[in-house]
């Protein structure tokens, strides 16, 4: 979900040097890429609230132990 | 900058200045006892306000009130792109902080480089990593540095010289640390927050961005400068992609941002913190890029970028008494992200040198006091060192940021990867942070800042992580087993 946000932030898509249209007073793809982060602010406040779980004090699962 | 906008500002700052001192000494007093962990990390209990204003107040720095407006007067409306790379670093630090400020309450982790430790185990890993997170936040130090002499040479209009500037905020600072560690960081950091917000806010009235207002801008922005309207060319959303990566990956690891993860008093502040935080660059960044928008109308073409805001609030401040009162709180707010910006790293700074340098060589085994006590000393000492060096600038600020970013990349893969991938080796990533380093050196050298308009530091941390990758799927290619171990295979 970032990466299709962050990619449809950046006007890539759209052809280059191509005249804007106006929308809501600003280049449409101005708007386009403010509406993807405000879609990202939204997505990620989401994922907090549902899927960030904190376990209880002196629980959980145990962290990172790598291959030193 | 006319006088009475200075006189007005002056005040202001003065005032604040005492705020900043006093809120510093009032802290000192909550704070008997003078651990590592008590000192640099206000006792792990920083509650869900104070940690959010000072990850705020931390993030944005003086550069974000000053520079960012002048980038969208330079380059346009592509510049809406600071918003997203200023999220961008949220989003990167929900990959990891989560599980990482588990850890670190349970291992009391002080530095950056105590994850590297426990997660890596090897001393010349954390040894490097420390070395380049030392050279890159010593650099930003130095920037926010020089920057207290431009902002108060600038906006005093030439009032106050730069050395004054300089040696004043800084004095104020390390005083304020010195006396309170993080607890009084964290509490200026708060005001320093409030006063950014009041200052955007102000910013806000100021503009005054409705969609009949924005549509006259627009097109006159567009009868004036086309190409700073039109959709972007290629190369330019190949930059936008880079920045996004770049910013977001150096921006998490930022040592004090990852000494903040770990003084969250819990989780759950943690998750209040990240949910407000993410949607503050749609006011911070989002209303800098409105300002030097209306900058390109305002002002003539061709303009210093650095000077669109002085110029701004100086044609703002005579229109009303009210603009003149908001261009005053937009000053402090500048001055305040500056020194919010420099306590945060020098603390940072004054731990790594003190528990990971110190601590861990000349002063093996020494009691926390004892260290608490020494970074205290090398905090003067590294202040000391760096304004000396920033009263006489060979670089410029633009340059010291982008070095810093392009560094700090190289080491978010001990985070980001070494959180959430336990398969990875130690020496993979000793490997990837080498290569890494060496490919953003080798670009730098060979003349070639960006290639294909992607940041070299970008492309150095894309080595990183396939060396990362490979070196821990395929230990075999890099190490080969010993040959009676192939012998057994056959």
């Amino acid at each position: 979900m970032y990466v299709f946000l962050f990619a449809a932030s950046v006007p890539w898509y759209l052809p280059a040097g191509s005249p804007a249209r106006l929308w809501f007073g600003l280049p449409h793809w101005v708007v386009i890429s403010l509406s993807a982060y405000l879609a990202v602010a939204v997505f990620t406040a989401y994922v907090v609230a549902r899927h960030w779980s904190v376990p209880p004090a002196g629980e959980g699962p145990d962290d990172a132990e790598g291959e030193p | 900058m006319s006088p009475s906008l200075a006189l007005g500002a002056g005040a202001a700052v003065g005032l604040y200045l005492l705020v900043l001192i006093s809120v510093g000494y009032a802290t000192r007093r909550r704070g008997a006892r003078t651990g590592l962990g008590d000192f640099y990390l206000a006792g792990r209990n920083l509650g869900g306000f104070v940690l959010l204003l000072t990850l705020y107040a931390t993030q944005y720095s003086g550069n974000t009130l000053l520079g960012y407006p002048g980038e969208a007067f330079r380059i346009g409306y592509a510049w809406v792109m600071s918003v997203g790379f200023m999220m961008a670093i949220i989003v990167v630090y929900l990959i990891f902080a989560p599980r990482l400020q588990r850890i670190a309450r349970r291992h009391a982790f002080v530095t950056p480089g105590d994850w590297i430790t426990h997660r890596f185990g090897s001393p010349r890993l954390t040894l490097l990593a420390n070395v380049l997170l030392v050279l890159a936040i010593s650099n930003y130090l130095l920037a926010q540095l020089m920057a207290m002499g431009h902002v108060t040479e600038g906006l005093s209009g030439g009032a106050v010289p730069y050395w004054v500037g300089v040696v004043l905020l800084t004095l104020v600072v390390i005083v304020y640390e010195t006396v309170g560690g993080m607890r009084a960081v964290a509490w200026t950091d708060c005001v320093q927050g409030v006063m950014l917000l009041v200052g955007l806010a102000g910013l806000l009235v100021a503009v005054v961005p409705t969609p009949a207002h924005l549509t006259e801008l627009t097109l006159a922005v567009a009868a004036e400068a086309p190409e700073k309207v039109a959709v972007p060319a290629w190369e330019v959303s190949r930059n936008w992609l880079s920045t996004l990566l770049l910013i977001g990956f150096s921006g998490a690891v930022y040592p004090h941002a990852i000494q903040r993860i770990y003084a969250a008093r819990d989780a759950a502040t943690l998750k209040r913190a990240f949910s407000v935080m993410v949607f503050l660059p749609l006011v911070t960044t989002g209303v800098m890029f409105m300002v030097g928008i209306l900058a390109i109308r305002e002002l003539p073409a061709g303009g210093d970028a650095d000077q669109v805001m002085p110029a701004l609030l100086t044609a703002w401040s005579g229109r009303s008494v009210l603009l003149y009162l908001l261009c005053v709180t937009v000053i402090t707010a500048v001055v305040a992200a500056v020194m919010s910006t420099a306590d945060s790293v020098l603390l940072s700074l004054s731990s790594i040198l003190a528990k990971d340098v110190v601590g861990g060589t000349l002063l093996e085994g020494a009691s926390e006091e004892r260290l608490t006590r020494i970074g205290k000393l090398l905090s003067w000492v590294v202040v000391g060192v760096l304004v000396i060096v920033a009263l006489s600038p060979r670089v410029t600020l633009w340059g010291l940021t982008e070095i810093k970013m392009e560094i700090l990349a190289q080491v978010a893969p001990l985070f980001v990867l070494g959180v959430t991938w336990r398969r990875l080796t130690t020496a993979a990533a000793f490997g990837g942070l080498l290569a890494g380093c060496a490919t953003y050196a080798g670009l730098l050298l060979a003349g070639l800042p960006t290639v294909w308009n992607v940041h070299a530091g970008v492309v150095g941390l894309g080595v990183n992580v396939a060396v990362c990758v490979t070196m821990t799927r395929f230990p075999a290619w890099i190490a080969p087993p010993p040959s009676g171990a192939r012998a057994a295979e056959r």
